[in-house]
């Protein structure tokens, strides 16, 4: 058995003695205990967790929580036993993020009684710890958050779907082929302190049955403040029901809602027992409740009439929405609500909009599908386009349309191809001319903290390193103040000139440009997700990579990504020739910050990544200092920078175990 | 009010000290005592803060006085000090507790913000032995309690995904 606790066995002489000593040394300000907190929250994670807490009692509870609030991810792949060994070992975890394994079947079915289990048990545990000695040190956490991404959901919710009543946060992504009933009236019984829910699925989710417990005082509100409800059917007189005993609601997000069962698309004749919503009697429903809202999102999925409200204007809409949510300042859409009318609309609210979030309807998959790949199309300058004219906006997640590679490349260095050979071998100077047009505007939001997008690209291949380095030198100067980032490339592009499909492709190596990113101080998520599971490949030695972490900045590491920048001469002779050839006609004027420009003009060169990784390694500056998750070629487990090297760039003791 | 007004401030031994309304405004404790009463002429007294503790604050504010970010100066964690502070930190431990307190006590956040930036590195790359040498801590774990906060810290962070 792992699991121990500690004791105090002081004596009450020895702490007479401590006191007497305390009382006669000057004042300090580790008495203050905002100090402290100020102090340790300029420590880094290793620097505490090996040092700090070990000093004395004060410093570890100080620590603790921010310590052993830890996450652990994990693949149902892995086996429901391992997990819960791991639990056990761990003392609990504070967050659990399940991913399911791509394809479905009942064997892979989502269980939830080991968690259940172990943390029931862990539980009593450190309660009878506290009982004995209320001092007593405990290292057990509770289960606060669940995250459950692609899981097969079992058939029978109510039997093999308990959760832990500890849980303040649950977002479920049923897998595609999940054939159960949701009960939301059961998640609530389960879980009293739930403060966030998610629930969504591929397809339709069928929530079934009252969404208030049958047996709850009427009386005695949720603690509900997060309600996202995307891609389900739903009974809206039970979404009502609830929205009644909900009073801390501040965001009610129902995307895509279904009418019916089964896979999108689904015949435009109405059937029996298709739901019916309401949207006037929700708006006075909402208006009526003392709920004040800070983000309120709906629409109906419609094969006839995309993501729109049949027999409501657009506007019409948006005006009930503020009514509804006058402060609203988050905006979700589906790709196909992405119109020029829309755009317009979002400049011209009363509010400003810091949270611009696309959502999908349908089908998950890596690529677009022709519907959405259609309305993202038509979308694609107009998003560019607000982002240029909205300076206040600080998340953006637009994983489902795509960004035009085209608008980031800004003085057109996607021709430096390959640069072995010349780099221009497709590019004549009327190409380049015709390519200038509509390129001097940069996206405004320098305060963006969380950039998820997608990368799509009319004009050009993107399977050259070049294009990497326009990509992320484009978004290390513009956005300096990126806290998530999460870069999607699809794994199947075409383009407009050959309409033949091809795999597009994101270069870790260094001459890809990934090292413009260490320029982002703040970044504490980092994703770059490219190809599909067959073809995707690292593609890059660890030193090309290691810079990441604070262990990839060896005399050795620095040796090698200097001998590999020597080794390109030839390319850096090639860019000069292209650049003294083209540089007469790329020349954008952009309504930019000075520094930004500065920044920008480089854009795309490979003579810029060598200064920026001699710099990084000329200085002792740590890269990243702040970056606490990462994953480049796994879609969706996301670990520690040191882990996910390890996983990328096994050891030899690594593969022997 | 002129923006030119002095203030005179008082340490705790007594000590005069005439400074410029600006530089006084630095201090969110002052500012805020200077706007709620007017000045009223008189010196204000500071019980909590010695005369050499006092002149190395205003030292402090004189530097940064023409600052346009003052109160964001140093709210970034990555961000390096500044060679100036850097400098301006470089003073016995003693001092150096004075400074957190005043700065506590007067509420001027970047004072603070450095302060504690410069404990921190203090801490940085010691052992906890070290640690509690350096600062004058006393260990008040059990020999068992630090074995195993130890050990689930040793292993745990090597484990974990």
């Amino acid at each position: 058995m792992h699991l121990t606790f500690l004791k105090s066995q002081r004596s009450r002489k020895k702490q007479r003695t401590s006191m007497k000593l305390d009382a006669l040394r000057r004042p300090s300000p580790f008495d203050i205990p905002e100090v402290l907190v100020q102090v340790f929250s300029y420590l880094d994670e290793n620097t505490l967790r090996k040092s700090a807490i070990l000093v004395c009692r004060l410093w570890f509870q100080m620590n603790r929580d921010r310590l052993y609030h830890r996450d652990l991810a994990w693949d149902w792949a892995w086996g429901s036993a391992r997990l819960e060994k791991t639990l056990i070992k761990r003392l609990g975890t504070s967050r659990l993020y399940c991913y399911g394994s791509s394809y479905g079947g009942e064997g892979n079915a989502f269980c939830t009684d080991p968690i259940m289990r172990t943390m029931v048990k862990l539980q009593a545990k450190h309660e009878q710890l506290l009982q004995d000695d209320s001092n007593a040190i405990s290292m057990f956490r509770p289960l606060r958050e669940m995250d459950l991404n692609n899981i097969l959901l079992p058939a029978d919710m109510t039997s093999h779907f308990r959760l832990p009543a500890t849980l303040t946060s649950l977002k479920i992504a049923a897998e595609a082929y999940s054939a159960c009933k949701l009960r939301i009236d059961h998640i609530l019984t389960d879980c009293p302190l739930l403060e966030v829910l998610h629930v969504s699925k591929p397809g339709v989710l069928v929530i079934d049955g009252p969404w208030v417990p049958a047996n709850h005082e009427r009386q005695r509100p949720f603690r509900l403040q997060i309600l996202v409800i995307k891609n389900a059917k739903i009974h809206q007189s039970s979404l009502e029901d609830l929205l009644t005993l909900t009073p801390d609601l501040q965001e009610l997000k129902l995307l895509s809602l279904a009418k019916r069962d089964g896979h999108f698309p689904y015949p435009q004749v109405a059937q029996p027992g298709d739901a019916q919503y309401d949207w006037t009697h929700l708006f006075e429903h909402l208006k009526s409740l003392p709920i004040a809202l800070r983000a309120f999102q709906f629409s109906v999925y419609s094969q006839t009439h995309p993501a729109r409200i049949k027999l409501m204007e657009e506007q019409e809409v948006r005006q009930k929405t503020i009514d509804v949510c006058p402060k609203s300042t988050e905006w979700s859409l589906l790709p196909a609500e992405v119109t020029l009318g829309l755009i317009q609309e979002l400049v011209l609210l009363p509010n400003i909009i810091t949270t611009l979030e696309i959502v999908t309807e349908g089908a998950w998959c890596q690529s677009l599908n022709s519907k959405d790949a259609q309305s993202s199309k038509t979308g694609l300058h107009l998003i560019h386009q607000y982002l240029c004219e909205s300076p206040h906006l600080v998340h953006l997640k637009i994983i489902r349309a795509a960004i035009l590679f085209e608008d980031l490349d800004l003085y057109n260095r996607a021709r430096y191809e390959d640069l072995d050979l010349g780099g221009d071998r497709m590019w004549r100077d009327q190409d380049m001319a015709c390519t200038l047009l509509g390129k001097q505007k940069v996206w405004a939001c320098r305060n963006l903290e969380t950039l998820q997008i997608q990368i799509h690209a009319h004009s050009v291949r993107l399977i050259w390193p070049v294009h990497s380095r326009i990509i992320f030198g484009y978004i290390s100067a513009v956005c300096p103040n990126l806290q998530e980032l999460s870069i999607y490339m699809p794994s199947h592009c075409s383009d407009n000139w050959s309409a033949q499909v091809y795999q597009p492709q994101l270069f870790l190596q260094l001459d890809g440009g990934l090292c413009f990113l260490s320029s982002l101080d703040r970044l504490r998520k980092l994703k770059v997700i490219y190809g599909d599971e067959e073809t995707r490949g690292i593609g890059c030695q660890e030193y090309e990579l290691n810079w990441i972490s604070p262990s990839g900045h060896r005399t050795k590491d620095r040796m090698r990504r200097a001998e590999t920048m020597a080794n390109w001469t030839l390319q850096l002779e090639a860019e000069e020739t292209l650049e003294r050839r083209f540089s007469h006609l790329a020349k954008p004027s952009m309504a930019t910050g000075e520094d930004t420009a500065d920044q920008l003009r480089n854009l795309g060169l490979l003579s810029e990544v060598k200064k920026v990784v001699e710099e990084m390694d000329r200085s002792d500056r740590r890269c990243l200092p702040l970056l606490e998750r990462v994953s480049f070629h796994d879609a969706v487990i996301e670990r520690r920078p040191d882990t996910a090297l390890r996983m990328m760039f096994p050891r030899l003791i690594d593969l022997l175990r | 009010m002129s923006a030119h007004s002095q203030i005179l401030l008082t340490s705790s031994e007594g000590t005069e000290f005439i400074i410029d309304r600006d530089i006084a405004d630095k201090s969110m404790l002052l500012k805020c005592m200077l706007e709620d009463i007017g000045e009223i002429g008189q010196a204000v007294p500071l019980p909590n803060v010695s005369g050499p503790i006092l002149t190395k604050v205003i030292e402090y504010c004189t530097h940064h006085r023409d600052d346009p970010n003052f109160l964001s100066a140093n709210d970034d964690v990555a961000a390096e000090i500044d060679e100036w502070d850097l400098e301006y930190c470089k003073v016995d431990q003693g001092t150096l507790y004075e400074l957190i307190l005043a700065a506590n006590y007067l509420d001027i956040k970047p004072l603070m913000d450095l302060t504690c930036k410069t404990v921190a590195n203090m801490i940085k790359a010691k052992s906890p032995e070290e640690i509690r040498k350096t600062f004058n801590i006393t260990n008040d774990f059990t020999p068992e309690e630090e074995d195993q906060v130890r050990r689930e810290n040793g292993k745990g962070s090597r484990r974990l995904s």
